[in-house]
């Protein structure tokens, strides 16, 4: 079944766009981070399909070593402009980098499922609880170190390079497991969880509240 | 696949989680901004291992495709660069003439890389943070006098041209001399490493420049290496990052920068 991408990223950020004057700044800044999420999806579609063709790579090999690169560098580059145009606290990058991790998980799911249905409960949990999980967690990964990266002019650049590093071995980790068979498959799959899992103390706690407010 | 290439990355990231473990084990209240930083590197770098044998694992074979695992070195080389460009203080004399030299070294490096492998976009990429660190160890080793005796630094930088003549020179000899040509490789690079742990030994001072010199001449050798030298280069990798913990360690003790609150 053909996916009309575009017409489905219209029909889901319509709504949302609209309800964007009417809210408060901080919701306000989640739905613009939640929209450009997925617009950053549709865009990562586009590029990651013309290296596949241009450097005549299978799909697998494309999602091993392609996707990864592509779906953060453009993840990424909204982030850097607000947090350069906006000078926001900590706290704000890191609710931005999730809502757009949020955004870009929702679309690509949405995507997914229109594509193979909705049949299996099985597929259904393993892309939400997953992949989706995935993107957040890059997302978080993303925040937590833009919001050093700035702490600290001169290692500025150099450090948003290093987020971007991590965020893209994170996800590349995830795409290899999960295009391997057998166990390491299910390690994928359960990889996003689990480190979810470990950074929600980390973000939850005194430390870095004290670090980033 | 090298002889034992599997091995020696797992032991690599083994040394990678040791020398991480000490660090967080050894933190303060308010850390030292380098340790921080080499902190975020060592991760980097353990990633970058941890992509690399999972990709070995799966696919048996190493794939070359510009992929995590160069994304990860890049980005773990460009803060240990970061760590020293901010141990700087001075301003560097013959400026011109070391960024001159390094972009002579990076595009060197580049066009036999390119050689060797036939991507040329992934080997511009990776050799700028090596072209970066070149500059830097430059700065630190040459203007700021870190030795008395310049000769040795001089000899160090000659071993260096003359083991990238003979990786250039892999290019156009035949297979009779190429074994020959790649053992003289591995050898000058070992030199190269063991004298600048050495030097990090005997200059207390720089201690941690001297063993970012030793890191850049093992990656330099694994780069260049074939055969068992490729996997020895790999475990040396791992114990130079134990010495260059034990260099910053020692730097951070004399000039303690901690991380700071933001200003409200």
């Amino acid at each position: 079944m053909t996916v009309y991408s575009e017409n489905l990223l219209l029909c889901m950020s319509l709504p949302i766009l609209i309800l964007v004057p009417f809210l408060k700044k901080s919701a306000r800044s989640f739905c613009i981070a939640f929209l450009l999420g997925m617009l950053a999806c549709l865009f990562g579609a586009y590029i990651n399909n013309y290296f596949k063709e241009y450097l005549g790579m299978s799909y697998t090999e494309a999602i091993r070593y392609i996707t990864p690169i592509v779906e953060e560098t453009i993840k990424l580059i909204p982030a850097i402009l607000f947090v350069v145009i906006f000078l926001p606290k900590d706290s704000d990058i890191l609710t931005f980098l999730a809502a757009l991790g949020v955004g870009f998980a929702t679309f690509e799911n949405a995507c997914y499922i229109i594509e193979n249905g909705t049949d299996s409960i099985i597929f259904v949990l393993i892309r939400g609880a997953s992949a989706g999980t995935m993107h957040v967690v890059s997302g978080l990964i993303g925040g937590v170190g833009l919001a050093f990266a700035k702490r600290f002019k001169p290692v500025m650049i150099v450090g948003t390079i290093t987020v971007l590093t991590v965020s893209v071995t994170f996800h590349g980790m995830y795409n290899l497991l999960v295009s391997a068979r057998g166990v390491l498959m299910y390690i994928g799959f359960a990889m996003p969880l689990a480190v979810a899992a470990v950074l929600a103390p980390i973000v939850k706690s005194n430390k870095l509240k004290s670090f980033s407010e | 696949m090298h002889p034992y290439q599997f091995q020696a990355n797992i032991i690599q990231t083994l040394l990678i989680v040791i020398v991480g473990v000490i660090l967080l084990a050894k933190r303060h209240k308010n850390p030292h901004i380098l340790k921080v930083l080499f902190l975020v590197s060592l991760f980097s770098m353990f990633l970058c291992n941890l992509f690399w044998i999972t990709n070995l694992w799966i696919e048996t074979e190493p794939t070359y495709y510009f992929s995590a695992t160069d994304i990860a070195i890049i980005g773990s080389f460009l803060l240990i660069y970061s760590i020293l460009k901010l141990t700087v203080v001075a301003k560097p004399r013959f400026h011109f003439l070391y960024i001159f030299g390094s972009l002579i070294f990076y595009i060197w490096n580049v066009y036999i890389w390119y050689s060797w492998s036939g991507t040329l976009i992934s080997n511009i990429l990776i050799g700028i943070p090596y072209g970066l660190l070149f500059y830097i160890l430059c700065v630190c080793l040459f203007n700021l006098r870190c030795i008395r005796k310049p000769f040795i630094l001089i000899g160090i930088f000659a071993l260096l041209f003359v083991a990238m003549i003979c990786e250039t020179l892999t290019l156009f000899v035949g297979d009779s001399y190429m074994f020959t040509v790649n053992l003289l490789i591995d050898v000058l690079f070992g030199i190269l490493v063991i004298l600048s742990l050495v030097m990090s030994y005997l200059s207390k001072a720089f201690r941690f420049q001297w063993c970012v010199a030793a890191l850049l001449f093992c990656q330099f050798g694994q780069y260049g290496s074939v055969g068992i030298a490729y996997s020895i280069f790999v475990v040396a990798i791992g114990i130079v990052l134990v010495f260059l913990y034990r260099g910053l360690d020692g730097f951070c003790q004399s000039n303690p920068i901690t991380v700071q609150k933001e200003e409200s």
